[in-house]
């Protein structure tokens, strides 16, 4: 089938890419029928080739007998399988072949004595070979974008590879980019924040409507913590932007960082709070001898409109202080001040 | 792998591929695109859960006992001539946490979307009340008798759209843009403190209101990449809006008067950024970002009338909106190099200004006309700066070191009189320096793992002075405190067979809050640690079995004055309490081949968590101190999948999810429900909830 002709492609006609428009302009570009059917062929399997160009050298052997994990009980072959993938899409000619990420392997293609090990190819995507030495097979291709900080990242500087959480050969189904199937992937190191997950309250991670990576960005950010945004802030104004204000009666931890009074990752009291009232809002208000903000703990017996009784059970202090986020009351009054309507 | 076999070509051999090649090449063509061409798959299924589970279920759309069903599918396709994707995914259809996605995309050249996704969150509570109005901006309170009232269920939803494309212009350029539409509705379970409105005179006078939720979000995320052998660039745009439908509550109370709460007012913000990252050599990077975010918050204030009661009329000075405004700019520099084979560096610096602009606001003035209530606008900058080097040393080990640095300041309006308004005293600078080192192996076959420490320490300069006039004083934020932090962390990934892999991980982290001048109460000390065992074994090549256990500890001393307030007398000078909080997680999990048709499965969840509010130093009267809350959450999920055929499967699910707890958040001292004492809602708090849950789904994959 016969492609469009692409204005990006005019660079492979071996002419300027303003060149080409032009030519095609004029109608002066007679001979490039000629040359897009060259280029069309670069763009096509071989006759051997079974699923990625130039791959008849390994499909040769790693055919659809092929399961090089013996305890995995989901679909294969596995190195077939890229085929259903990206990587798989043989028209778009930028995509690799078997030997762009695994080397050309002549020992392990050549091997002639049985009685020897075969060697690996030259680059095996295991806990053997230096993550560098993986991601080198990545990054020449995947740079740029939400990549930029890679070589920032802490998980670069940490020796976690782009293999360590991606599976391309993977049926199609890359945990780490599925919603559903990615905490599996993040779990594998980070077991506080599964711990976490587990808590009553929490976001809906584990009922798969939120993943890890909508606030961060595992490839490296400029911020903190690999946040998708510049803070923490943010990065939960994306979803929570009504706490964003400015408000006429700021709080100011609330501006600040969220994470002072909320674990976004889950926690034992309601709504993410890090500690419960009165003891989460005592951190900051504490220093009086007179006054409710240094109450005891405590639950009442029965109903009750005592101050004093009410800083614990129900919303604890925000009982009264409902507002806590921000005020943009204006009726001038201490109710309005303190955070009350 | 298949074996390689070398014979002759004989003239048999020709003659017999001659006869026998286009069929069997046909055969094995059509058998190799089954695991090389994209598959899709379509499921319908459902389900029982054979009791309600408000509290697990919040969010997964089946809260409700009752029959379930849904609809998935994934359906893809590529048109292998052109690269031409054409994808769709519907995930749940019939639940309320449905989900859509199509897009279509010539791979590397264009490409348009859409996602569709609804987000459900049910209030876990059943809250019994006589409030009228609900889900809307006017609610009226009426007093009913603890339990009289209506049971209401709340909830909340999320219905967010998104719109994407994107154009590759040549091999290095190309422009994305994402928009994202999010209505969020519902009603939130609230409160309000309203005396005289509800007919008191002091104290607190809560009550329950449902806060109305109708308000939009939008975000548009617009961006052109460019790379090229060296340098990557990206620079865009990202706006945010948001809309609130409402912008009060009234609250028409039992006697005379509205107390009216404002709700949140629209904002939005414009950000333009670029950031960088160039390549001197193939192993030293430099990279930067810049960015620049003008906010702005200029919603009318809440109008003056409402509902009849006489209006009441602001202070002139504050203005018909805030018109606020906020600035932020952001710069960041990083360098990351390898000047010898075996030593890497890093090196960043990061430069972050918050300036809020908004115009000061005075919205009141005391009796007496000496003192002006204002708005307080911060202005925040956060200058930080890291390095940091990795050596290599043999067998795999390295050791990497680095140092942290941050600055921070803040200061507050100067039109704040010190000697007559009340305001948090900052210290306006604050400095944290953290030393870290780990020790590394990797490379292993059979052992690899981290050692790691890290010391970090924070003070500033001197807290700005309060007078005594006012209660300055009592507001001193634990986040600008003086610490001391010493961590640990030990990681271990062993397979001490082929079939066996165990991780191990431990860390440890201990922080000192020492008396720094002006804070002489709040939190002392914190303590959070956490051990985990995995391990993952296969026991043959059709089955596999993993397990995972985890104890977490999370502790706060923190000290407080002894305060008497309103009916609770405090007879102590200064109270002591040590907040406990501890998980234990444990995770089983089994899944193997039984039949070439069958295979089967289990996995096991169980979480229990217990908290503890130890307080000692004051006797208190009037109330009893919060006893430990324990959580327990024991799921557990059999399956089962038959092949009918190649393509086509039936899996049997059998879920036994328990929950358990004890939380006395909405409970008297007694274990009765937690009612208002002014109007009498009851909040109800299920503290058992067992569900079982039997379903069958059904799949069906084709190409």
């Amino acid at each position: 089938m016969m492609e469009r002709l692409r204005w990006a492609d005019g660079a492979l006609f071996g002419m300027p890419r303003w060149l080409t428009g032009v030519a095609l302009i004029l109608g002066l570009s007679a001979n490039i029928p000629a040359q897009a059917s060259e280029m069309l062929a670069s763009l096509q399997l071989g006759k051997s080739d079974t699923v990625l160009r130039g791959d008849a050298r390994c499909t040769a052997c790693h055919d659809d007998s092929d399961n090089p994990k013996p305890t995995m009980l989901g679909e294969h072959p596995w190195v077939l399988s890229i085929g259903k993938s990206k990587h798989g899409t043989v028209a778009d000619g930028r995509t690799p072949t078997c030997t762009s990420c695994h080397g050309e392997s002549d020992a392990h293609m050549k091997r002639r004595d049985p009685s020897i090990p075969r060697p690996a190819p030259d680059r095996s995507f295991n806990k053997t070979t230096p993550a560098s030495v993986q991601d080198e097979a990545c990054t020449s291709c995947h740079k740029g974008g939400n990549r930029m900080f890679w070589a920032n990242s802490t998980h670069h500087n940490s020796g976690v590879a782009c293999a360590s959480c991606h599976d391309v050969h993977n049926n199609g189904h890359d945990k780490a980019r599925g919603k559903q199937t990615q905490t599996e992937v993040c779990f594998s190191c980070h077991k506080d924040k599964r711990a976490e997950m587990n808590r009553p309250s929490h976001h809906p991670v584990k009922e798969g409507k939120v993943a890890c990576s909508d606030c961060h960005n595992p490839h490296g950010s400029a911020g903190d913590k690999q946040l998708k945004r510049a803070t923490v802030n943010d990065t939960c104004y994306q979803c929570h932007m009504e706490k964003r204000g400015p408000f006429l009666h700021n709080h100011q931890p609330v501006n600040e960082d969220c994470t002072l009074c909320h674990n976004p990752h889950g926690t034992t009291v309601g709504s993410l709070l890090k500690s419960r009232p009165p003891f989460l809002c005592q951190e900051c208000h504490n220093d009086v001898a007179s006054g409710h903000p240094g109450q005891l703990a405590g639950i009442p017996a029965a109903p009750t409109t005592s101050t004093g009784q009410l800083g614990t059970t129900a919303r604890g202090c925000l009982n009264c202080h409902t507002s806590i986020h921000g005020d943009n009351n204006p009726q001038g009054s201490t109710a309005t001040r303190r955070f009350f309507r | 792998m298949k074996a390689i076999h070398h014979f002759p070509l004989t003239a048999l051999t020709t003659a017999l591929l001659v006869i026998h090649a286009p069929a069997s090449l046909a055969a094995e063509d059509e058998d190799t695109t089954q695991y090389t061409k994209p598959s899709s798959s379509i499921s319908i299924g459902i389900g029982n859960w054979s009791d309600d589970r408000m509290h697990e279920g919040q969010y997964d759309g089946m809260w409700e006992n009752g029959t379930h069903g849904s609809l998935d599918a994934s359906v893809h396709r590529r048109d292998d001539a052109t690269g031409t994707w054409t994808n769709l995914t519907v995930k749940n259809l019939g639940l309320d946490t449905f989900e859509l996605g199509a897009n279509y995309e010539k791979q590397g050249d264009w490409g348009i979307g859409m996602e569709y996704s609804q987000t459900p969150r049910q209030n876990p509570f059943i809250v019994n009340t006589g409030l009228q109005g609900i889900g809307t901006p006017q609610q009226t309170v009426t007093v009913v008798a603890p339990g009289a009232g209506s049971n209401v269920l709340l909830d909340m939803q999320r219905d967010a759209t998104s719109l994407n494309m994107f154009k590759r212009f040549s091999p290095g350029l190309e422009f994305r843009v994402n928009f994202k539409n999010e209505e969020k509705n519902g009603d939130r379970q609230w409160g309000v403190r309203a005396y005289p409105t509800l007919g008191g005179t002091g104290g607190s006078y809560a009550a329950f209101v449902a806060e109305p939720i109708d308000s939009t979000t939008r975000q548009l995320d617009a961006l052109f990449n460019y790379t090229s052998e060296k340098l990557q660039l990206t620079g865009g745009y990202y706006g945010s809006w948001y809309n609130n439908n409402l912008i009060r509550l009234d609250v028409i109370g039992t006697a005379a008067g509205v107390t009216e709460m404002s709700l949140p007012p629209d904002n939005q913000a414009h950000q333009g950024y670029l950031q960088g990252n160039y390549a001197f050599t193939p192993t030293t990077h430099g990279m930067f970002k810049v960015s620049y975010t003008h906010a702005t918050q200029n919603d009318p204030f809440m109008s003056t009338t409402n509902n009849g009661v006489a209006a009441w009329a602001p202070k002139a000075t504050v203005g018909s909106s805030l018109q606020g405004e906020v600035n932020t700019t952001e710069a960041m520099l990083g360098l990351t190099a390898r000047p010898m084979p075996n030593l890497s560096v890093l090196a960043n610096l990061r430069y972050w200004d918050r300036q809020d602009d908004t115009p000061v606001r005075i919205d009141a003035t005391n009796t007496a006309g000496t003192v002006d209530y204002h708005n307080n606008p911060f202005q925040n900058t956060k200058t930080s700066g890291k390095v940091e080097g990795t050596y290599r040393l043999k067998d795999g080990y390295s050791v990497t070191a680095g140092i942290d640095h941050t600055h921070q300041t803040r200061s507050i309006s100067d039109l704040i009189v010190k000697t007559t308004e009340i305001f948090v005293p900052y210290r306006p600078e604050m400095d944290e320096t953290t030393y870290r080192i780990n020790l590394r192996r990797a490379l292993s076959e059979r052992l690899n793992g981290t050692l790691g420490y890290s010391y970090s320490t924070r003070d500033g300069s001197a807290y700005d002075a309060v007078s005594t006039a006012v209660d300055s004083g009592t507001i001193t934020p634990f986040y600008i405190a003086d610490r001391d932090r010493n961590k640990w962390k030990l990681a271990l990934d062993w397979t001490p067979i082929d079939a066996l892999g165990i991780q191990f991980s431990f860390s440890d982290s201990q922080d000192k809050y020492p008396v720094d001048g002006l804070r002489k109460d709040g939190v002392r000390d914190g303590k959070a640690q956490l051990w985990s065992l995995d391990a993952n074994y296969a026991v043959n090549d059709k089955w596999q079995v993993n397990a995972w256990y985890s104890h977490d500890t999370n502790r706060i001393n923190q000290v407080g004055p002894c305060a008497s307030s309103g009916s609770v007398t405090c007879t102590g000078t200064e109270w002591d309490a040590n907040l406990d909080d501890e998980g234990d997680s444990l995770g089983l999990g089994v899944i193997g081949k039984a039949t070439s048709k069958v295979n089967l499965g289990a996995n096991l969840d169980w979480t229990r968590t217990t908290s503890k509010y130890e307080q000692i130093g004051g006797t208190v009267t009037g109330l009893t101190p919060p006893p430990d809350i324990k959580n327990r959450i024991t799921r557990l999920n059999l399956y089962g999948t038959y092949a009918i055929q190649k393509n086509a499967s039936i899996r049997v699910d059998l879920i036994r999810e328990i929950w358990k707890t004890d939380d006395w958040t909405w409970a008297f001292s007694d274990g009765t429900s937690f009612s208002y004492a002014t109007e009498g809602t009851m909040v109800i708090n299920d503290l058992n909830q067992s569900s079982t849950f039997v379903g069958v789904r059904y799949s069906y994959k084709f190409q």
